[in-house]
C-alpha cells in the first residue's frame, strides 16, 4: 500500500481524461470527492482524493493474489477513510 | 544428452527460455521404475516443484516491479505551462498517457498474478497426489 500527497494537483485533470482512466469511478468519500482507478482483475487499486482546492491524496494498494477474502479497492478505500478520519481529528 | 526417458534438464535458472524439443521442468518418465507404479500406470507425468516454486518467486519479484513502476507514475504531475487552451491540452494529453501506461501496467499486473495463482494451484494440487500416492506405495 502506498500513500501520496501531491499539492498543487487537482481532481479536474483527471476528470477531464477520465476515458483513460481504467475503471473509472466517481464517489464521495467522508464528503469529499474521490475517484477511483482500478485494473479488471482488481489486483490493484488507486483511490485520489481531493482534500482541498489544490492538494490531492492518493491510496493506492497492490496484492499479489487475487484472492476474492482480499479486494483491492476495498482496502484502498478504506486507507483512504483511515487518512481522511485522522486529518479531520487534528484539525 | 537427455536419455529417452527424461527429456528435461536438471539444471539451469527456473525461467531459462525452452526449446520445442525440452520439455523443461515437466518431464515424463517410465512409472513402472518409479513409486508411483500403484497410482498411475504406464507412463505419468512429473513436474520439478521445487522449481516451479522458484518461477512463483520469480514471478512475484517481476509483479511487484511492475507494480512499482506503477505507483512511480502517481509522482509525475503535468502542470499546464500556462493558462491558454493550447497549454492546457498539453497537460490533459499528458495525464491521459500516464493513466493509460498506468492502466496497461495493472493489467500486466493482474495477468501476472493470475499466473502465480494458477501456478501455486498447480504446485499444491501436486503436493497432495504426490502424498497420497506416497501414502500408497
Amino acid at each position: 500500500m502506498s500513500f501520496v500527497l501531491n499539492v498543487n494537483q487537482t481532481l479536474s485533470l483527471i476528470t477531464q481524461g477520465r476515458d483513460g482512466v481504467q475503471g473509472y469511478l466517481e464517489f464521495a468519500l467522508r464528503g469529499y470527492p474521490a475517484i477511483r482507478e482500478n485494473s479488471p482483475g482488481e489486483s490493484s487499486c488507486a483511490v485520489y482524493v481531493g482534500i482541498a482546492e489544490s492538494q490531492v491524496f492518493v491510496m493506492d494498494f497492490t496484492t499479489r493474489s487475487l484472492d476474492e477474502s482480499v479486494k483491492a479497492c476495498d482496502v484502498a478505500q478504506r486507507g483512504s477513510e483511515a487518512v481522511i478520519d485522522s486529518l479531520s481529528s487534528r484539525s | 544428452m537427455n536419455s529417452p526417458l527424461v527429456l528435461g534438464r536438471d539444471a539451469g535458472p527456473a525461467c531459462d527460455h525452452v526449446a520445442m524439443d525440452d520439455l523443461g521442468d515437466v518431464r515424463l518418465w517410465d512409472a513402472a521404475q518409479e513409486r508411483y507404479a500403484l497410482a498411475v500406470t504406464g507412463r505419468g507425468l512429473r513436474m520439478d516443484v521445487e522449481k516451479a516454486r522458484g518461477v512463483v518467486r520469480e514471478l512475484e519479484s517481476l509483479a511487484d516491479a511492475v507494480a512499482g513502476t506503477r505507483r512511480a507514475l502517481q509522482f509525475i504531475d503535468i502542470v499546464p505551462p500556462a493558462s491558454d487552451a493550447v497549454s492546457r491540452n498539453i497537460a490533459l494529453q499528458g495525464t491521459r498517457m500516464i493513466f493509460a501506461s498506468r492502466a496497461f501496467l495493472a493489467s500486466w499486473h493482474d495477468d501476472l498474478v493470475s499466473a502465480i495463482d494458477a501456478l501455486k494451484a498447480q504446485i499444491s494440487g501436486y503436493d497432495d497426489v504426490d502424498h497420497t500416492n506416497a501414502r500408497r506405495a
